[in-house]
This record gives structure tokens, C-alpha cells and sequence, in this order.
């Protein structure tokens, strides 16, 4: 298990006169779950949208299951296998809970000419998506609100089911952008045991921004610290807490 | 000299709508009915009221200004507070623009009027003119003069250029954006007006007068960058001068002038196409 | 005054044709906000395409099917440079385009008659020996049977996985995107099908009235279907036929007010500015119209389709 599932090489980013990433290097080990941490305007979502295809980067490469990735479009990405959620959920508020997670998956049904002629064949496989739909609705404690209109739910709930929209999605690899914020503790350290099973049994690469230290602690293998457009250390969560750099970072930025 | 006209008025005609586009990040639909309106007014003033032509004028343009402002008021501000979507807004411009036209229209009937003033010439040197075109030359150089100045001195243009910016921003730091809009949404009527005016008198004064020029108006403000003042300076000579090179190379074809408005409609999609945030933002990736 | 059973019968057909516009305009802002302000662009070229070949004396059918054609191609060809761009570029594209088509029209009198237009465009379906009357009835049935044709294609299409993803990208391309949707192929994929149905229309158009000239395309023609999905209620494909009805309705209405109300006022500017009014009082106060979209999952069966369909206007009609 050598080759990195997603490595960068020297990404660079600018907008007008603001540099947002600033030479960013860094691999991430396949069945990894590693933490992004960094002050505000760091440039973590900025490099999540890099990755994920929003943004091109200026220079610099990004390789993702040994592939180069840099450069294609969001919608292709996707197939390859990585997927990311939204620091602000990105929730279709006029579709049902279900639909919103039934949207995710590639579906037969999504050709036009599919979509008219093809209907059993796309019936089927929407009842099957429905009920795995459904188990992970269960997972994450949401079932019930399957029928519901999304824009209904709380926002807590409204975070629950942006990870279970990149979860239905199978990918090799989800990139979180703070999952927990604004979730209770209880219930967020229960996502990341989650996680934990999901990496377990589906093998799944995480990549997280989270700030929460004892998360990092709990269930984070590595972490990578940004600031200012760069990546200033990365380590063991206990290495990181305790780095001078990172804690002057930090501190620097109250 | 024709292009260097065509652009003043261009110019006069397409500030307000390049500007309240960017501050109010909709294109308003209806400013072409703002030139129209502008025209109707002195056209009423100077033959119905029988007032001279600089009060006719005067008048005009400030009743134009009064539509703008109102017609940001009473139908975009509050639209825009109920969380209306771009579309929404976008159709009811055009609702408003078909309001103002037919209001005209009824009122003043259907038909081609004119303001039956014939210019005199008057010889500068080499160059032919008429106190027409010179008036037209004088109101776009004096517009250009004192907005640059007021955009670059003063206060408000310096909460106009921020507000055009970063809205947010330029709210956060105490700019009172409905202040700011009201002005630029009325200056720019009034603006238009002032084109209106100047173009019934050089063609006629018809119903679709800012129907017809609305392509133009369209293609200056996406070429020269939308909100962007120097970008409309620029882009409405670009196109002036673009239109009657056209012209020209249309008559050599043997088609019909009437397809000036296809060499708007030809810059505007090359613009959409090789650099949709036209020449300002090229200019500001420079600086 | 003509008489008023001939006149209803009229109206009747004016709606069909522009039910089928409205709902070709439902696909696309309804359900895939797109700005299409320049429908009227398509319906002319489709009018015009069946004008031109039934001319050379092509049968209906070949004509329609060339209007379809060439209204989808040209509809494709002018929403590339701005299917990636926002809402608003669309728009000022479409409605230049309007202009710019009628402009062509105006001038090339080889192609298109100019101003004149052309006349003497023969009804799809001739059955000698009948009645004005009867004539007028075998138009609203074949309308009508192409409206219905229309209205279940669309449908299909809007009650299928293809319709959730347009809807996502209605609300949110960049979500779209980010989960594996080529947006851009979608938006070209329905504009190409809108223009085509709208080519569609004008088509049954130039065979209904007979004739066809620029002046009967004017923009306020592309104002009145929006003003028909608005109204009806966007993302209801019901609602956009209803509101074809309420529209034609109310804008012929307000040009018969004339004839039992004294106003100075010409039917037209009247008829005009209320609806642009009309307009403006629907988006301020209810812009989702009058029939709501449905957020309930669906089944992919079609018989099950027409029933749920038709249980909706029971209840609506119960409800009202």
C-alpha cells in the first residue's frame, strides 16, 4: 500500500493579487483518515475546491489513485472516486431527504433517452438505491425523515445528510470539510466512529477539516497543518498539539 | 467623426445600464425604456408645452431620472429584499420595459414623430458639423470628466466603486447601499435620457427608439466589463467605430444596413465566448 | 363582431399552441433555470421553416419535422458560448437573438417574404366538404393531440432520475457538479429539446393561421409564455398549461373590454401593459404560481403517472 491515494505536487492558487495556496505538497495514504486543520482563511476549502475540480490550479499537479486529476472538471472527478461535502451543507431544500441522497449515485435512469425508454431497468435500480439509501439514513439516525422536504430539517440534521450523500456515492475517498461543526459532541464523535467503520469495512480514505482537538486525538491517524497558503507541519495529532509553529500559528491568529 | 458620435451616445445610453447591472447584479431589461422615455419628455416639452429647448431638455432629463429612481424603489428594491431570484428580477424588467413602452405609446400614439429641428452646418477646419453633434460631443466629454472625477474625489464615488465591488463589504463598512443605488439607478436614467434625446433628434422619435439600441447597450456593457465605468468609455467607441466599419463592409456585400445591430450582436457573443468579464477585468489582471 | 362560438374556438387553439410552448418554457426554467428570454426566436423559425416548405409544396409532416430540426440545431448552436456562464448571460443572448432572427427575416425577402411574410400555408389535415366550424375543430384536435403528446413526454422526462438531475441543477449546479453531473450536457440536452418543441409549435402555428410575418413575433410573444409558467406555477407541467389557458384568457378578455367599455385606449397597449402588471403582481406576490411543484417521490411507471396526474387536478380541483 505505497502509492498514495491522492498526492499534490507544489499546487498554487491565486486570485487577483491574493495568493490562497501557496505551493502545497502533501500524500495521503490509502485508508487513512487525516485531519486538515489550520486558521481561518488558511486556504483548507480553497483546497478542497482545487482538488475536487472547482478551481484550476495555477500550477502544480494533483494525482489521485496514480492518475493526474488536475484540470478535470468536478463532474469527472467524481467518477473516479472522490467526493467531497460542503463546510455550509449544500442541501436541494425542495427535495425530499431521499432524493437528496437517491441524487448522489449514478444512476441508469439520468440518460435522456434511458431516462424515457428504459424505465424498468432504471425502476429496479432505484429501488435499489432506495433501500441503501435507506440503511444509511439509518445509520446516521435520519430514516425517518426520509419523505421529508430537506429544507425542513435542522442544521444539525441538514450536516448529518451531507455525509450521507458522499457516503451513498461509494467513493475510494471523501474529503470533509468540518463535519462536525455545530454538532454536539456526543453525536459528533459518533460520526467519526462511523467513520471509522465505513474506513473499515469499505475501505474508504478520509481527508477532514476539523478542528476539534480531541477528535484529532480520538480518531484522526495524521494531521496536516495549513497557514497562509501552505502546509506547515504534519504529523501524528499528538506531534501536532504539541508543535511550537503550530501552536504560534494559533495563537497568532485570536 | 460619425463613430466618435455614435460612441458618445452609445456611451450616454449603456452608463446607467452597466452600472446599475453591477450594483444591483441584475441587467435591467427596462433601461432601454428610459432612453425612449427621456426622448418622449422633451419631444412633449419642446412641441406640445412649447417650452424652449434647454428647459425641454432640462426637464426631460430630470423626469428621466425620477423614472429610474422610482423604478428601482418601487419594483427592484423591494423585489430584490423579497429574495427574488435573478430570473424574477430579469422579468419584471421586461415587464416594466413593456409597461413604459406602451404607456408611450398610448399616449403619444404609435407613430413615427420628429422633433423637426434642422441643424445648421457648421465648418470647423476640415470637419462638417452641426451644433447637434457638438452638443453630443460636449455632454459625453462632460459626463466622462466629472464621473471620473466624482468615481475617483469624492466620497460617494468611492462608496459607488466599493459598493460595485463588494457589496457585503462595502455594507459591513457602514456604505448605505440603498443610498448609493438610488443615485446610480437614477443618474443613470437620467443619462439615458440625455441619449434618448440626442438620438430621436438625430434619427426619429419612434416607440422602439431603446429597443433598438438595446443590443448595443448590451454588447458595450458585457464588452467593456459589467459596472465598469472606463469600460463603458472604451467599449462604446470600440463599438461605434466597429458598427460603422460594418456598415461600410455591409454595403460592399450588398446587404441591407438594417443588420447593424447583428455587429453588436456579433461583438457581444465574441465577448461571451473569449473573455465574459470584458476589457476591465483584463485591464485589472494587469495592474 | 365575429361569432363568439367561432371566436371561443379560436382562443381554444391559440391556447393549445401556446400550451405547448409554455410547457417547452416549463423544461427549461422550471425545472433547469434556464433564461430562455428569446422562445419567441424558435417559434418563429419553426413557423417559418413550415411556411417556406409548404411553399415548395412539402407535405406537414416532412415540414415539421425540418421546423423541429432546425430549431433545435439553431437552439443548440446559440446557448453554447453561455450554457456555462450565469442565468443572466443567457438571457441577453436570447433576446438579442429574437432580434437579430427578425431582423434576418425582415430583410432576406428571397428566404422569407420580408415583411410581407408568406401566405397560403395549407392546414395539416384537409378533409373536403366541411364547415368552417369543422375545420376549426380538426385544428384544436390536432393540436391538442400534439399538446397531450408534449405534455406526457415531458412528464416522463421530469418523473425520471434525468428530471432529478435537472432539478439539482436548477437549485444548485455546483452540488450538481461536484456529484458527478455534466451540467453543461444536461442544459444543452433540454434547451435542444425546448427549442425543438417550440419549433414544434410554430409550426402548428403557420398551419393554423395560414400566414406568417415578422410582425407576429414580437418579443411580447416570448413575455407572455413566461408570464404562463409564472402564472401557472413553474415546475408543474399542469401549470404551465393552465396558465396558457389563464393567459390567452385574460389577454383576449382585456382586448374585448374595448368593445363594452368605452375607453379611449388602444386593446393592444392595454392588453400589454396589463399583462406586464400581471406580471409584476405574480413574481412580487406569488411567484411559485398557481399549481406548486410536487416534492412527493414518484414511481416510474407510466400508467401510474396518469393516474397520480389526474388525482392531482381532482384534488386541486376540490380544493379550489
Amino acid at each position: 500500500m505505497d502509492t498514495p491515494i491522492l498526492s499534490t505536487d507544489n499546487l498554487v492558487k491565486r486570485f487577483g493579487g491574493l495568493i490562497a495556496v501557496n505551493g502545497v505538497t502533501l500524500s495521503i495514504k490509502k485508508g487513512g483518515i487525516v485531519g486538515l486543520i489550520g486558521p481561518n482563511g488558511s486556504g483548507k476549502t480553497t483546497l478542497f475546491n482545487i482538488l475536487t475540480g472547482v478551481y484550476k490550479p495555477d500550477s502544480g499537479r494533483i494525482f489521485f489513485n496514480g492518475e493526474r486529476i488536475d484540470g478535470l472538471q468536478p463532474h469527472q472527478i467524481y467518477h473516479k472516486g472522490l467526493v467531497r461535502t460542503f463546510q455550509i451543507p449544500r442541501i436541494l431544500q425542495k427535495m425530499t431527504v431521499l432524493d437528496n441522497l437517491m441524487m448522489s449515485v449514478k444512476n441508469p435512469g439520468e440518460g435522456f433517452l434511458p431516462a424515457l425508454f428504459k424505465r424498468k431497468h432504471w425502476s429496479k435500480f432505484e429501488k435499489d438505491v432506495k433501500d441503501k439509501a435507506l440503511e444509511i439514513l439509518e445509520l446516521l439516525g435520519l430514516e425517518k425523515y426520509c419523505y421529508v422536504p430537506a429544507g425542513e430539517l435542522s442544521g444539525g440534521q441538514m450536516k448529518l445528510l451531507e455525509i450521507a450523500r458522499a457516503l451513498i456515492s461509494e467513493p475510494s475517498m471523501i474529503l470533509l470539510d468540518e463535519p462536525t461543526a455545530g454538532v454536539n459532541p456526543v453525536l459528533a464523535n459518533d460520526i467519526f466512529m462511523k467513520l471509522r467503520e465505513i474506513r473499515k469495512n469499505m475501505g474508504v480514505t478520509f481527508f477532514i477539516v476539523e478542528h476539534r482537538v480531541e477528535l484529532l486525538m480520538e480518531h484522526v491517524d495524521r494531521v496536516h497543518v495549513m497557514h497562509q497558503g501552505k502546509i506547515i507541519a504534519e504529523g501524528e495529532p499528538s506531534d501536532i498539539i504539541n508543535n511550537d509553529d503550530v501552536i504560534k500559528v494559533y495563537l497568532g491568529s485570536i | 467623426m460619425n463613430s466618435i458620435t455614435w460612441g458618445c451616445m452609445y456611451m450616454l445610453a449603456t452608463l446607467g445600464l452597466s452600472l446599475s447591472y453591477g450594483l444591483s447584479r441584475f441587467p435591467n431589461f427596462a433601461h432601454a425604456e428610459y432612453i425612449t422615455f427621456g426622448a418622449y419628455m422633451a419631444f412633449m416639452f419642446l412641441t406640445m408645452f412649447g417650452l424652449n429647448i434647454y428647459l425641454s431638455i432640462g426637464l426631460a432629463v430630470v423626469l428621466s431620472a425620477l423614472l429610474g429612481g422610482l423604478s428601482f424603489l418601487l419594483l427592484f428594491k423591494p423585489l430584490k429584499s423579497r429574495g427574488a431570484s435573478l430570473i424574477h428580477l430579469m422579468i419584471s424588467s421586461i415587464g416594466l420595459s413593456f409597461l413604459i413602452r406602451h404607456f408611450l405609446m398610448q399616449v403619444f400614439g404609435g407613430g413615427i414623430q420628429s422633433f423637426k429641428i434642422i441643424w445648421p452646418t457648421i465648418s470647423i477646419g476640415p470637419i462638417v458639423t452641426t451644433p447637434l453633434l457638438l452638443a453630443i460631443l460636449a455632454t459625453a466629454l462632460i459626463t466622462a470628466i466629472s464621473l471620473h472625477i466624482m468615481l475617483t474625489k469624492t466620497k460617494l464615488g468611492k462608496a459607488i466603486r466599493a459598493a460595485a465591488d463588494n457589496p457585503e463589504l462595502a455594507a459591513a463598512s457602514g456604505i448605505d447601499l440603498n443610498r448609493i443605488s438610488l443615485f446610480t439607478w437614477s443618474l443613470g436614467a437620467a443619462l439615458a435620457g440625455f441619449s434618448g434625446i440626442f438620438l430621436a433628434m438625430r434619427s426619429s422619435l419612434v416607440p422602439l427608439l431603446g429597443w433598438k439600441v438595446l443590443l448595443q447597450t448590451f454588447a458595450i456593457t458585457l464588452l467593456g466589463g459589467i459596472g465598469s465605468f472606463y469600460g463603458v468609455l472604451i467599449a462604446s467607441f470600440i463599438l461605434g467605430l466597429s458598427e460603422n466599419i460594418g456598415v461600410v463592409i455591409l454595403t460592399w456585400l450588398g446587404l441591407s444596413a438594417d443588420y447593424r445591430s447583428a455587429i453588436a450582436f456579433i461583438i457581444l457573443v465574441a465577448t461571451l465566448i473569449i473573455k465574459p468579464e470584458g476589457i476591465a477585468a483584463v485591464a485589472r489582471r494587469r495592474a | 363582431m365575429a361569432d363568439p362560438l367561432m371566436y371561443l374556438l379560436d382562443a381554444i387553439a391559440y391556447a393549445g399552441i401556446f400550451g405547448i410552448l409554455s410547457i417547452s418554457l416549463n423544461l427549461e426554467y422550471g425545472y433547469t433555470n434556464l433564461a430562455n428570454f428569446g422562445k419567441v426566436a424558435f417559434f418563429m423559425i419553426g413557423a417559418y421553416v413550415t411556411a417556406i416548405m409548404s411553399s415548395l409544396k412539402y407535405p406537414f409532416i416532412a415540414s415539421s419535422l425540418l421546423a423541429i430540426l432546425i430549431a433545435s440545431v439553431i437552439g443548440i448552436l446559440t446557448s453554447l458560448p453561455t450554457l456555462r456562464l450565469k442565468e443572466d448571460f443567457l438571457a441577453i443572448t436570447m433576446i438579442s437573438l429574437g432580434e437579430v432572427m427578425k431582423l434576418i427575416i425582415k430583410n432576406e425577402t428571397w428566404l422569407a417574404g420580408g415583411v410581407w411574410g408568406i401566405s397560403g400555408i395549407p392546414p395539416a389535415i384537409v378533409i373536403p366538404g366541411l364547415t368552417f366550424r369543422d375545420r376549426l375543430i380538426v385544428q384544436i384536435a390536432l393540436i391538442y393531440s400534439v399538446l397531450i403528446a408534449c405534455f406526457l413526454l415531458c412528464e416522463l422526462i421530469v418523473k425520471s432520475p434525468y428530471g432529478r438531475v435537472l432539478k439539482t441543477i436548477r437549485e444548485d449546479e455546483l452540488l450538481a457538479s461536484t456529484y458527478g453531473k455534466n451540467v453543461f450536457k444536461y442544459k444543452v440536452q433540454v434547451f435542444a429539446l425546448g427549442s425543438a418543441m417550440s419549433g414544434l409549435a410554430g409550426s402548428l402555428f403557420a398551419q393554423y393561421i395560414g400566414t406568417v410575418s415578422p410582425y407576429m413575433f414580437e418579443p411580447t410573444v416570448t413575455f407572455t409564455i413566461w408570464m404562463m409558467v409564472i402564472l401557472g406555477g413553474p415546475a408543474n407541467n399542469l401549470g404551465a398549461i393552465l396558465g396558457a389557458f389563464m393567459v390567452e384568457g385574460f389577454q383576449r378578455s382585456s382586448r374585448l373590454i374595448k368593445d363594452y367599455f368605452n375607453l379611449p385606449l388602444d386593446p393592444v397597449n392595454l392588453q400589454v401593459m396589463l399583462t406586464a402588471i400581471l406580471v409584476i403582481i405574480v413574481v412580487f406576490y406569488r411567484p411559485q404560481g398557481l399549481l406548486k411543484e410536487k416534492i412527493k417521490p414518484y414511481e416510474g411507471k407510466i400508467h401510474k403517472i396518469i393516474t397520480s396526474k389526474l388525482m392531482e387536478v381532482k384534488s386541486w380541483i376540490h380544493r379550489s
